[in-house]
């Protein structure tokens, strides 16, 4: 069993809802284009926290990657999806 | 390890405190301290990791104005640690180094590999270790007809148990539940069914090391609980106790002498299935629900979920974090549950 894209946004949605610092309204209502920085209000130091957990949380590991790589929710589902093949 | 703000002798680990985050280095002199990158000296170090090189400054350029502390170690580190000279050395072999990982091959894994001849990241696993122990529980539904059952039965014993079942309506119940489960563990907690050593006691429940669960059904419904602690839940069909006109001969078997039998269908369908959720988070023999207490501070009971049709309760430590889910198919909505169910 895998988990779908759509099942990895509603679960980076929970990790993020789990997080300091974030807006729960605009969290809950975060889709692919919803951008990390602008609308979430995620810094590079949240984003670090971010991808500690995602780590955690899919069981992948961010190999090198600069923060700003992710500059949208997409972003970040795409990375793990291509992690998880 | 501690840190203190004191005197730094050669080979010494030290650290000083950037924003939010701590940045580390092995001091020689005062004109040599060397790290792994500075994010104060190279301000877009979080974008573009293969520029950052492993360099040396000198004290003030390090501390950039903030105070240096310096490791101090206990007797385990004392043994394991890096004669001063060697760590000197050691540092200035790797001078113009790259390869730095934000999570995996920072400045803090350098400088405690130079000191102590292991590479650790106290930040990273703190953090890794307070996001693993957070308390979860996690709650998801499924009608049986919506349920996704596709894919094999793990592990052998359960596919037994669900070929063995003769009545079609808990067998399709058993395979739900069970599906439902796979996918709670996977979505909850990043657990595969074949990793978690899952087994079946001699009284019949199912258990795992790794994680805490507990199953339920009731005519078309699947419940599953998962959590970091002992969980249970338990749903009912409403239409069991809201339309039976023999359910107040159940108050006597469902209340304790010492508890309030209201015998309203409302309160013995309330009282059973919170009971039963108690029961299966505590263990034990048999359900006799006149021995269960419902003074328990950590359940939450509903009726509103799945249309009024099933009456819900969960009980476990972490129930103030309680969120629940609704599957349907290969689609899982979150509902806001914790509204839906109260104490």
């Amino acid at each position: 069993m895998q988990l779908s894209r759509e099942d990895c946004l509603e679960k980076l949605r929970d990790i993020l809802l789990d997080m300091d610092g974030c807006d729960p309204v605009a969290v809950k209502a975060a889709g692919e284009g919803t951008r990390l920085l602008e609308d979430l209000q995620i810094n590079s130091v949240g984003m670090l926290y971010l991808v500690i957990v995602i780590e955690e949380s899919f069981d992948i590991r961010f190999e090198n990657v600069g923060i700003s790589a992710f500059r949208t929710v997409g972003d970040v589902l795409d990375y793990i999806g291509d992690k998880k093949k | 390890m501690k840190w203190k703000p004191k005197a730094c002798a050669a080979g010494d680990m030290i650290r000083v405190q950037l924003g939010a985050i701590w940045h580390y280095g092995v001091f020689v002199s005062e004109d040599e301290v060397i790290q792994f990158g500075h994010p104060v000296l190279n301000r877009r170090w979080l974008d573009d990791p293969d520029k950052i090189r492993v360099i040396s400054t000198d004290i003030a350029a390090f501390a950039s104005g903030n105070m240096v502390e310096v490791a101090c170690f206990g007797i385990a580190e004392r043994l394991k640690r890096v004669p001063p000279e060697k760590t000197v050395a050691l540092a200035r072999s790797r001078m113009g180094e790259s390869g730095y990982d934000l999570l995996h091959n920072n400045c803090e894994h350098f400088a405690t590999e130079c000191v102590l001849g292991d590479r650790k990241c106290e930040q990273t696993e703190r953090y890794v270790e307070m996001w693993n122990h957070r308390q979860v529980l996690d709650v998801y539904l499924s009608n049986v007809a919506d349920a996704d059952t596709s894919g094999p039965i793990f592990p052998p014993e359960r596919l037994a148990q669900i070929v063995d079942t003769t009545a079609p309506k808990l067998k399709a119940q058993r395979i739900a539940v069970w599906k439902t489960l796979e996918y709670a563990l996977l979505r909850s907690f990043n657990l595969h069914m074949a990793d978690i050593g899952i087994r079946r006691t001699p009284s019949g429940k199912w258990e795992s090391d790794r994680a805490y669960f507990s199953l339920s059904h009731s005519g078309d419904w699947v419940a599953v609980a998962v959590s970091e602690s002992p969980v249970g839940i338990d749903i009912e069909e409403t239409i069991h106790f809201l339309e039976n006109d023999g359910v107040r001969r159940l108050a006597s078997k469902v209340y304790g002498p010492d508890e309030v039998a209201d015998d309203s269908p409302e309160a013995i369908m309330r009282a059973w299935v919170i009971k039963e959720s108690c029961f299966k988070r505590d263990g034990g023999e048999s359900f006799v629900p006149a021995n269960v207490s419902m003074t328990a501070k950590d359940v939450r009971y509903g009726t509103d979920l799945a249309d009024g049709q099933i009456a819900l309760a969960v009980c476990g430590r972490s129930v103030a974090n309680l969120r629940i889910y609704i599957r349907r198919g290969d689609k899982t909505v979150r509902v806001e549950g914790s509204e839906l169910l109260s104490q």
